[in-house]
């Protein structure tokens, strides 16, 4: 699938591997929460990088002591509707200070684009013939912001009084 | 009333034009009906019965005149001359053109109006008490809190996708005027021992298939913490609310399938963490937007009623006027008065774009240019002197806004039904204009007293039967028009969800059934006892009785 | 005489159109193209759903008679459909202009229009 990353198509390093195969030497794979659990310290000592695959109902606090180690995660929106990757994001942005890959994958929509950014993704998997100057476009269309989230950007009441948001 | 900045203006601004570019690429087929639904949902915009329907926000009901003015300029503009006020404090226009809407937009937006979020699996408007500011009784003005959240949850990049739509209301006053208890979140504003402000949380409340009375998830939180512990609430639910089925998708589920201890829980922890992460506003801001809401001009009156005592004796209908629309205000020399939206045979809630007009140029005259929707679907004007009040219920009573029927049988809360509505099983409006028409005589009215009756179309329950004293739920029965009666809802701080009564009457039964209701009530009722008080002490049994054993025996 | 028509809203203005002959969608029920066999049924549901300027289409069941004199009358069955055809019984101002004579609101309980009982 299409990898956007800071606007531009980009190529994608990552492979996500099944829980039942092998992972190849140099290969940068991202596994599941479940197969992280059972193997995270061969996981880590591997030459190459890893990533975990959260499912949505998963919490981040599961991976939140690793979060060092971890090249990215993958999020997904089954629906576009499904909207609680929104939440694990921000946890791992916010709160766990995460400083790696935050993909969203799936069902994955130019309108939520903004609302996602917001929420500390920075990578998304979009549908094959996306209009890409219409995602720019959409990543524009609000400037004034009235909450703090995951992306440090102040939020309109920090800029009526001259605040700092705390990240 | 508050007033936009630059940045509220932009805000507004920015997505009329994001909704322009939407709707083109809708009209142009880039973007399919399954992907543009969301999008219009979030700008208020349902497809429904016979065209589509704007749901315009009405933030806490506080309108300027120069607001309703543009109310009335689009609804003849844009639809077919009128609007419709809801249970939510909100305008719906039922005829606007899926082209038409960007321009409709950005007209609101020339006067500080939207339609965000009024529709979609978001924070919706948020309600408050419409006689906030001026009730004699009030602890603090519940505006200065439904405008902070409102500005908070617009937009909000983590709680736009939420299992489901989500309310909120605020509550400033001990008489709740805003059906609190029956909201996803309910905030009672209350005082510490300390006189700190700060709220009762409720989470859970809710009306549709499965009605319940919130509860409370923490006694006082502190005013400061607003945001952050309504973010903490929020959270939880957005991770846990179910999505597997749209009927069991709001938070009071999960209340009931978690447990109000298990949840408090959950959401208290989080909100340990998220009290620290810079959600909460600072002082500054807090002090912004409550300046905004500060006393009109008021002058300095003697509380002498005289002159008002001596029209409502000369004039008896306008005697019954002031007695049930007209509340107390904490001003002396001033009052609350109410303009009922419920005349006999009309639409409940309904407006035309001429009484808009009037009703806007009345305000500007005696109420300092600004009034207030109530949930009950009538308007208010908050701060009217005494002295004005007949000449300006004259002026009302000349354009069929003068119904003195406050909270009597007459004053029917209706959702719009089957006539509009796509998602109805019966028709609500023509029921609720025979049960006017039934019990028009106002003197009849008067000895009846304080009676709420409601009529929803569909088990969605937009017009809050089950909270009603009288509740009237429309089924589709074999493929007819059916009603189901419940007795006992209420909607004030003595939350309590209606009981049915029996079986479902059909629709030449369901008026017959609610005067045989009232009239049992007149029989049995203690002397100045009103109907919720005679229900409470005598339960359903009368009722019952007279709706179907007497029947049954007359039969016989 | 059960048969089946579609019906939808015009995407423009979301006003309610019923699938006529040649694909175009008519304001006129009367007009509508009815399909009684399976086939036919199957065809003018893919057909209903797939056309562009409209949203929301489905296939509703109504009654069709031809009293002499008057052309082909088309009668939803379900009264839901009846107010979708002809316009909210309580604002007769808005009605189709095209609402048949034959639409008695004094009929039965479940007549679209009611002048009051």
């Amino acid at each position: 699938m299409p990898l956007l990353k800071q606007g531009q198509l980009t190529d994608d390093h990552w492979v996500r591997v099944e829980d039942d195969a092998d992972i190849a030497d140099e290969v940068a794979a991202v596994v599941s929460l479940e197969r992280w659990q059972a193997d995270a310290d061969l996981l880590k000592r591997r030459n190459a990088p890893v990533g975990v695959a959260l499912a949505n109902d998963q919490s981040p606090d599961e991976i939140a002591d690793d979060l060092d180690a971890i090249g990215t995660v993958f999020l997904t929106f089954p629906v576009y509707t499904d909207g609680r990757a929104f939440s694990q994001a921000r946890l791992l942005r916010q709160r766990y200070g995460y400083k790696g890959e935050i993909r969203a994958t799936g069902n994955v929509l130019r309108d939520q684009y903004a609302f996602m950014q917001r929420c500390g993704f920075d990578a998304f998997e979009i549908a094959d013939g996306s209009d890409l100057a219409g995602w720019g476009r959409s990543a524009q269309a609000v400037s004034h912001h009235y909450q703090t989230a995951a992306d440090g950007v102040k939020a309109v009441w920090e800029k009526r009084h001259g605040q700092q948001a705390e990240i | 009333m508050y007033k936009y900045d630059d940045f509220d203006h932009a805000f507004v601004a920015e997505r009329v034009e994001q909704f322009r570019e939407q709707v083109a690429r809708r009209l142009s087929g880039e973007l399919t009906e399954d992907e543009f639904k969301p999008l219009r949902l979030m700008n208020g915009l349902y497809l429904q019965l016979h065209a589509y329907m704007l749901r315009v926000a009405i933030p806490y009901g506080l309108l300027s005149s120069t607001q309703m003015r543009k109310l009335a300029q689009i609804a003849r503009t844009y639809d077919r001359g009128y609007g419709h006020f809801t249970t939510r404090q909100n305008i719906q226009y039922n005829w606007p053109r899926l082209e038409d809407t960007p321009d409709i937009l950005e007209e609101l937006a020339s006067v500080e109006m939207h339609a965000i979020q009024t529709s979609g699996n978001c924070i919706r408007n948020v309600t408050a008490d419409q006689y906030a500011g001026v009730d004699p009784e009030e602890i603090d003005d519940s505006r200065v809190w439904a405008e902070l959240i409102r500005q908070w949850s617009s937009l909000h990049p983590e709680f736009s996708f939420l299992p489901r739509k989500f309310k909120i209301a605020v509550t400033g006053a001990p008489h709740d005027r805003t059906a609190v208890k029956f909201h996803d979140i309910g905030l009672i504003i209350k005082r510490s021992d300390a006189g700190e402000i700060g709220f009762e949380v409720l989470v859970g409340g809710g009306l549709g298939r499965t009605p319940m009375i919130g509860r409370t998830i923490r006694e006082f939180l502190p005013k400061d913490y607003l945001l952050s512990y309504l973010e903490a609430i929020l959270r939880v639910y957005n991770q846990l609310g179910r999505r597997d089925n749209k009927y069991k998708a709001r938070i009071k589920i999960l209340v009931h399938e978690t447990g109000i201890e298990e949840l408090r829980d959950m959401v208290e922890a989080e909100w340990t963490r998220m009290k620290e992460e810079g959600i909460d506003l600072p002082d500054a801001e807090l002090a912004r937007v409550r300046g905004f809401f500060t006393e009109p001009d008021y002058e300095d009156l003697p509380d002498n009623d005289q002159y008002l005592q001596v029209k409502q004796f000369e004039n008896p209908t306008f005697g019954r006027w002031v007695r049930a629309n007209v509340a107390p205000h904490k001003k002396p020399g001033y009052a609350v008065a109410n303009i009922s939206l419920k005349p006999v045979g009309g639409a409940p809630g309904d407006a035309t774009a001429a009484q808009m007009d009037a009703v806007a140029d009345l305000a500007d005259r005696y109420s300092f240019g600004e009034l207030r929707v109530a949930h009950e679907q009538n308007l208010v004007f908050a701060d009217v002197k005494k002295a004005d009040l007949y000449a300006l219920w004259k002026e009302l009573d000349d354009i069929q806004l003068g119904t003195p029927n406050l909270g009597m049988i007459s004053d029917i809360i209706s959702c719009p039904g089957l006539d509009y509505c796509s998602l109805a099983n019966a028709r609500s409006i023509p029921v609720a204009q025979r049960i006017q028409r039934r019990f028009a005589d106002i003197k009849r009215q008067f000895d009846i007293g304080a009676l709420t009756l409601n009529i929803s179309g569909c088990i969605n329950a937009c017009g809050h039967h089950h909270a009603g004293h009288i509740g009237i739920l429309g089924v589709d029965r074999k493929g007819e028009e059916y009603y189901q009666l419940t007795l006992g809802g209420s909607a004030d701080e003595n939350a309590a969800i209606g009981k049915i009564v029996g079986p479902a009457f059909s629709s030449a039964e369901i008026v017959d059934a609610v005067e045989t209701v009232v009239e049992t009530y007149l029989k049995v009722r203690n002397e100045g006892e009103p109907f919720i008080d005679t229900y409470r002490r005598l339960g359903q049994t009368p009722f019952k009785s007279a709706l179907f054993e007497e029947k049954q025996h007359a039969a016989a | 005489m059960s048969i089946h028509i579609a019906t939808a809203n015009r995407l423009t203005d979301g006003i309610v159109v019923f699938l006529g002959y040649d694909g175009e969608w008519t304001r006129h029920i009367d007009d509508a193209r009815i399909a009684e066999r399976d086939d036919d049924i199957a065809e003018l549901k893919v057909e209903a759903e797939t056309a562009k300027t409209v949203v929301g289409a489905y296939l509703i069941e109504a009654d069709v008679s031809s009293p002499e004199g008057r052309g082909r009358i088309i009668s939803p069955l379900s009264y839901k459909e009846r107010i979708r055809a002809f316009g909210p019984s309580v604002h007769p101002a808005f009605a189709k202009k095209v609402v048949p004579e034959h639409f008695d609101p004094r009929a039965d309980a479940s007549a679209v229009f009611m002048n009051g009982i």
